[in-house]
């Protein structure tokens, strides 16, 4: 479904990536692990379009996208949940989905519902509060409302950049639930996340970045038992 | 001697209307993309001079003038994004600032090449005497200001509140960064921004001629209100900016009236002071919800 | 080597100076240099405050006004010597930046720039309007010249020196400023407030600092204009006057010392030669701002050097007989 062939991409002065080769088939669900600043979170700019390449390219379903605009990403059905959440803080839990399905179908607010219908199905907590300001809400309610965000424009594809950060371990486990039930629901999800443990249980497949480029890959399960990922991530 | 008090509170309620529309200007670039611009007095300056310029000069009808007025806003606030905002705002925390006052004063001289230096007489709605409710004599152009304000007010609320557009406006304001990976085109967001606000400069300017006369000078006093109404009601809050401005205006008629008019743009710079002294942050304070 | 390849340079450049005024055959002509140093002077302050410290004032007329004003009515009305009112031109002209630096540099940095403008406007003000004790739109006549001792310093020439002599001191002074640990924290703060309140310096008073110095060099600047014009009125210290002063200084280079020296020297001559475009003056003054904004927020100063650096380096990376392409160098900075 997405491919990423030899990329390589500066950010700021350092080269963050180097000749990265990654790809996602449908329906997967892909982790991408790494220490800070191995260039996980650069690596998902890279697919949405907000950090160019230097070289290389990427494909989604077999079409090249890294020319593409961020917004026209969007529209062709790749979600990007951002790292720190990033909810809009002062519009209400409602506009902040409506401007995540508004943003990709342009002014045309029709038919939103049954969009809506969707993500509270999922997220049932999210129905109440429509009306409540973004920012008023707790961390694990601002991860769920950014995740639906990014559902509103039915992605096919969708990058999450680290969702477990500063939850308690209740709400990673819910975390773990949604993201099982959205591939489920036939969403394709490549997940950045340094919390190792919980990628190892949600992924069929792993790509280790360490400074830059991919170290290991391969399926979690056979990731799981080499001891260079044990002593690295899974220690502790 | 009764009457004097609302009448004086009415005619700064007018005054401060025009500069609550310029401080709210202010405020939606301001929140947009975190940077103020000088040359916004010089919008209202424009507005004027097009309005007069197609009514006047062109002999136009007044609705036609209106439109003029509008497009014409429109026009020069895409011009400036294009031309001023997207070459200058990477290029260091000044160089938008420093281009937007260079920009201003090429204004001021560009209306004297086109217009001449003579200040121009704007039409009216309303008829220009007086009429007294009570003892209190009401400027009916002032009836006029007030009334526009609040209409533009509702408008802008509509505009931001209730529609898809507004409502991704207000997230790119946020977050351009969310808002880009949202899908919403950002640069087009910050274009209908800037347009936006030098519209409201504009109709400004139109509420304003007839009060004052229009001249090339007419936008910077306006500015410097303007900014230390957003001051009062606090930097990111839209109705502080809106009240800080109207206060504004009665503090410089009141004292016009009671100290000397000669002074009154220097007490109105020492209001901006004591506040920046005592109140930094203005009344309403820096909304969290607005800006984090 | 390099020592007496300086010495060379500063003798040659201090026979050019003195030999300036003995070339230049018209008073009016030379006035204008004069003109130009004085402002120089200024420039330089704005130099201190923009390029080192990274706050931009859009009043500094207006202090330059106080130096003047206070010079003026110390003269006129008291009959107090240039030795007494110079130095108190700068003391008065340093308590208006305190007094308008204290509660705007605090906070983000547009408040110094709105409240410099709004300085400017309210000061022009109460200049016109307080007329028992400004004279009002008529400014302030026969201002002394000063004197020393029994030498009074009365033709363009003798101005021509003292002030390339102040402008001289100035110079130096900010220079070692700049070099210095306060010159260190001006640019550590320019760079980010939060980075250099961690390295241990007290923003704020930074801040203050620069405002307050950069201060002392307009109000140096009004004196002597107050002196060598013998007349100020309110209109020489207007907002377009403090918007010339910015373009002077960025169109040298703001970073740069004697980027500000050039521009003021080249905007104060420009207008001359250019007059029949004096009508135009704002307008050309304001667009060479945007433009300069636009094209090279860096100035002169900024794009020479980086060019310079750019031959460097091509030199460094080639073997020397295998001399860089410069017209592409030159190329690539367009």
């Amino acid at each position: 479904m997405l491919k990423l062939e030899n990329v390589t991409a500066s950010y700021g002065f350092a080269n963050v990536l180097h000749n990265i080769d990654l790809s996602i088939e449908k329906n997967e669900i892909v982790a991408l692990i790494g220490a800070n600043g191995a260039g996980k979170s650069t690596t998902l700019k890279a697919i949405s379009g907000v950090v160019k390449l230097n070289s290389g390219q990427i494909l989604f379903n077999d079409v090249r996208i890294d020319k593409l605009r961020p917004e026209e990403i969007v529209s062709i059905g790749i979600g990007h949940v951002p790292e720190g959440r990033r909810v809009f803080p002062g519009l209400t839990v409602l506009e902040n989905l409506e401007v995540g399905a508004s943003g990709w179908r342009g002014m045309k607010s029709t038919d939103l519902s049954r969009d809506l219908d969707r993500v509270f199905e999922m997220f049932p907590a999210l129905k109440p509060r429509i009306k409540q300001l973004a920012w008023s809400m707790s961390g694990g309610e601002q991860q769920m409302l950014a995740i639906s965000r990014a559902l509103m424009s039915r992605p096919k594809l969708l990058l999450m950049d680290e969702p477990s950060l500063g939850l308690s371990p209740l709400l990673v486990q819910n975390l773990t639930e949604s993201i099982k039930i959205i591939r489920e629901n036939g969403t394709t999800i490549l997940l950045v996340e340094q919390n190792a443990k919980m990628a190892f249980d949600l992924a069929d497949r792993a790509y280790v970045l360490e400074v830059g480029e991919i170290a290991l890959s391969g399926y979690t399960k056979d990731l799981r038992t080499d001891d260079r990922v044990k002593a690295a991530y899974l220690a502790a | 001697m009764s009457g004097i008090l609302p009448q004086l509170l009415f005619s700064g309620l007018a005054i401060g209307c025009i500069y609550g529309l310029v401080g709210l200007g202010f405020i939606q670039v301001y929140n947009a993309v975190g940077l103020t611009n000088f040359a916004q007095g010089e919008f209202v300056m424009l507005g004027a001079y097009l309005f007069v310029s197609a009514v006047v000069i062109w002999k136009a009808p007044f609705w036609v003038g209106f439109l003029f007025l509008l497009v014409g806003m429109a026009v020069i606030g895409f011009l400036f994004t294009r031309g001023v905002y997207k070459p200058t705002y990477k290029a260091g925390r000044f160089a938008f600032l420093l281009a937007s006052v260079g920009l201003s004063m090429a204004l001021q001289d560009l209306v004297v090449l086109i217009w001449g230096p003579v200040p121009l007489y704007m039409p009216r709605l309303v008829s220009e005497s007086s009429f007294n409710i009570g003892n209190v004599f009401i400027n009916p152009q002032h009836i006029i200001i007030i009334g526009s304000t609040i209409l533009l007010l509702i408008i802008q609320y509509l505009i931001f509140q209730k529609t898809p557009l507004g409502k991704m406006m207000r997230a790119t304001a946020q977050d351009q960064f969310a808002a880009t990976l949202s899908g919403i085109k950002v640069p087009l967001m910050i274009i209908f921004t800037f347009v936006n606000s030098s519209i409201l400069a504009g109709i400004a300017g139109f509420l304003v001629g007839p009060v004052f006369s229009v001249t090339p000078s007419m936008g910077a006093s306006a500015m410097l209100k303007g900014f230390v109404g957003c001051t009062i009601g606090g930097w990111g809050s839209i109705p502080g900016a809106v009240l800080g401005g109207i206060l504004v205006g009665i503090i410089e008629i009141f004292s016009s009236f009671y100290i000397s008019s000669a002074y009154k743009d220097a007490i109105v710079f020492l209001v901006l002071i004591l506040f920046l002294l005592f109140k930094p942050k203005g009344i309403f304070g820096e909304t969290v919800s607005e800006k984090v | 080597m390099k020592k007496v390849s300086k010495i060379i340079i500063m003798l040659l450049l201090a026979i050019i100076i003195l030999s300036v005024p003995h070339l230049i055959k018209s008073d009016y002509t030379l006035h204008v240099v004069n003109l130009a140093g004085i402002y120089a002077i200024c420039v330089m302050g704005l130099v201190f405050l923009l390029g080192f410290a990274g706050q931009l004032s859009l009043g500094h007329s207006a202090l330059m006004s106080i130096g003047a004003y206070t010079t003026g009515l110390l003269a006129v009305e008291l009959n107090l010597p240039f030795v007494i009112t110079f130095p108190a031109a700068i003391v008065v002209s340093m308590l208006f930046a305190l007094l308008i630096g204290i509660p705007t540099l605090k906070l983000k940095s547009f408040y110094l720039a709105m409240a410099t403008r709004g300085l400017n406007i309210a000061l022009f003000i109460v200049l016109i309007n307080w007329k028992r004790f400004t004279h009002g739109a008529d400014g302030i006549v026969n201002i002394p010249r000063p004197s020393f001792a029994g030498f009074t310093i009365q033709t363009e020439r003798a101005w021509f020196y003292f002030i390339v002599a102040i402008l001289i001191v100035c110079y130096i002074a900010s220079r070692n400023i700049e070099k210095s640990r306060i010159g260190r924290s001006f640019k550590a703060v320019k760079e980010g407030e939060l980075a250099a309140e961690v390295m241990g310096i007290d923003v704020y008073r930074t801040k203050i600092l620069a405002f307050v110095l950069s201060s002392a060099l307009a109000g140096t600047a009004g004196c002597l204009f107050a002196h060598l014009n013998q007349f100020i009125c309110p209109n020489d210290f207007n907002i377009t006057q403090s918007v010339t002063l910015l373009s002077m200084s960025i169109f040298g280079g703001s970073e740069y010392l004697l980027g500000g020296v050039v521009g003021a020297y080249v905007l104060t001559f420009l207008p001359e030669a250019l007059r029949f475009l004096q009508t135009y003056a704002r307008f050309i003054n304001g667009i060479l701002i945007l433009l300069i904004m636009i094209l090279a927020p860096s100035g002169l100063f900024g794009v020479v050097s980086s060019l310079f650096e750019k031959l460097k380096r091509q030199k460094k990376l080639d073997p020397p007989n295998n001399s860089p392409n410069i017209a592409d160098v030159e190329g690539m900075e367009n």
